[in-house]
């Protein structure tokens, strides 16, 4: 394909990517929230209790290993949102494909570290983690292969 | 209004490369990606009770499902979870057998959220639907199109080809959320499982037409994407809240429900048979009718 007009599908990838790359931030922060909980930092009631509780059974190298994980999924996805607006090739389709399999393996830690009553194991919301990542996967090497060229 | 201009190997050729070009022109990814997510927070929201139920206990799950999915199923239906609301017409009697037949002798998690799908479906739609024509109407693309084909081909291959993405978005949603079910809440045999989430998807693809056809209609006769997106919206959320506001006034306004599907679409999933037929072609009935006026509308139009 031409190194032409960016097509619509890829600013729409991009605007995605931001949309999630928002969101990952904040459920980084929050993840840094049980971390929190974890080293004792929150104060005690019985909800936070329950969830100390499930959050040994992970541990602290585990949960400190998904905080990195995922404020690098985000910023990935960021970055290669500007690489698809630019039609970078390194930003956009590289760094794209970077996103795309720190954001699987983010969703497969997760799902195999935590516990379900905090967000762990296999639900539905762990296919919903893998959705876009396989999108992109998908589309940046196939339909918008030739587009990412700058 | 003649449709001699329509020729198989035009509309094949324009409907394929309409399904192709939909993801690279940014409307069939925005329809996929919101389909899913859409679709699967649905499906999470009726199935994480269950899922939460299971751990503490495996006794009593299918009475645990159907009692959890009772409420919302029968709200779905148009009836009223209060018993103590007076029924005028023995219409709750008929609800109450709508919703046995949905709960106890189909897959009850999967009839809720088939039921909630069929209700979030025309606004899904509209997202993939919305730029079938006014994009290239306002970019004046159109224009070299029509040296090699007649607009007939054009409207209503357009039309087949958004009708395969949405189809095509909807087994994959559909199909996620039943290998979950049956491999992750082992309460179904597979067989019910997937027979009923057959019958769901057709309902679903029947469903889909009019909506579809609705946004053809206004496609061809808005220029801007953007503008023929809020209409479609607008229009299709309308319709319902007009009625459902408007019958607390004066009883006949809950027939503007009629002006869309929005009344019918639901009968896709009665136990009875002439219901379903009915359902299916009014469902058809629609289409044909906002295919017409759209045609009508674009084959005069200037582009």
């Amino acid at each position: 394909m031409s190194e032409g007009k960016r097509p619509g599908g890829l600013t729409a990838l991009a605007v995605f990517n931001f949309v999630f790359g928002a969101i990952g931030l904040l459920a980084a922060f929050g993840l840094i929230m049980f971390l929190a909980i974890l080293l004792g930092f929150i104060p005690e009631s019985p909800t936070v209790q329950e969830t100390k509780e499930h959050l040994e059974a992970a541990g602290i190298p585990a949960l400190a290993a998904i905080i990195v994980l995922c404020f690098l999924t985000a910023s990935l996805v960021i970055l290669s949102g500007i690489g698809y607006l630019k039609q970078s090739r390194f930003l956009g389709r590289t760094v794209g494909n970077a996103y795309a399999i720190t954001g699987i393996a983010y969703s497969i830690l997760k799902a195999a570290t935590l516990s379900p009553e905090i967000g762990g194991g296999f639900q539905l919301a762990t296919i919903m983690g893998l959705v876009y990542p396989l999108l992109t996967l998908l589309l940046l090497n196939t339909a918008f292969k030739r587009d990412l060229v700058h | 209004m003649s449709l001699r201009e329509l020729k198989g190997r035009h509309l094949k050729l324009v409907s394929f490369y309409s399904s192709l070009y939909a993801v690279r022109g940014g409307t069939g990814l925005v329809f996929v990606v919101i389909t899913l997510i859409f679709g699967l927070t649905v499906a999470n929201f009726v199935i994480k009770p269950v899922e939460d139920l299971q751990r503490e206990s495996q006794e009593h799950i299918l009475e645990a499902i159907v009692s959890q999915a009772r409420p919302l199923v029968v709200r779905a239906l148009g009836g009223s979870v209060d018993a103590s609301v007076p029924s005028e017409d023995g219409s709750r009697e008929e609800t109450e057998r709508w919703a046995a037949f949905v709960l106890d002798e189909r897959p009850a998690l999967l009839s809720a959220v088939l039921l909630v799908l069929i209700f979030g479906l025309p606004f899904m739609v509209t997202m993939g639907a919305f730029n079938q024509l006014s994009g290239d109407v306002q970019s004046r693309g159109l224009r070299y199109q029509l040296v090699h084909t007649a607009r007939a081909n054009i409207f209503f291959g357009r039309f087949v080809g958004v009708a395969v993405i949405n189809a095509l978005g909807m087994v994959l949603l559909m199909g996620t959320i039943v290998l979950y079910v049956g491999f992750k809440i082992h309460v179904y045999e597979w067989t019910a499982l997937l027979g009923w989430s057959l019958r769901g998807l057709l309902a679903i693809a029947v469903i889909s037409l009019p909506y579809i056809a609705l946004c053809s209609w206004i496609s061809a006769s808005i220029d801007s994407p953007f503008a023929s997106l809020t209409v479609s919206q607008l229009v299709i959320g309308f319709v319902p809240l007009f009625s459902f506001i408007g019958r607390n006034t004066w009883k006949p306004l809950a027939y503007v429900n009629y002006a869309l599907p929005w009344g019918i679409q639901n009968d896709l999933l009665h136990p009875d048979a002439s219901r379903v037929t009915v359902g299916t072609l009014g469902c058809l009935a629609y289409t044909a009718a906002f295919l017409f006026l759209g045609y009508r509308h674009f084959k005069k139009r200037d582009l």
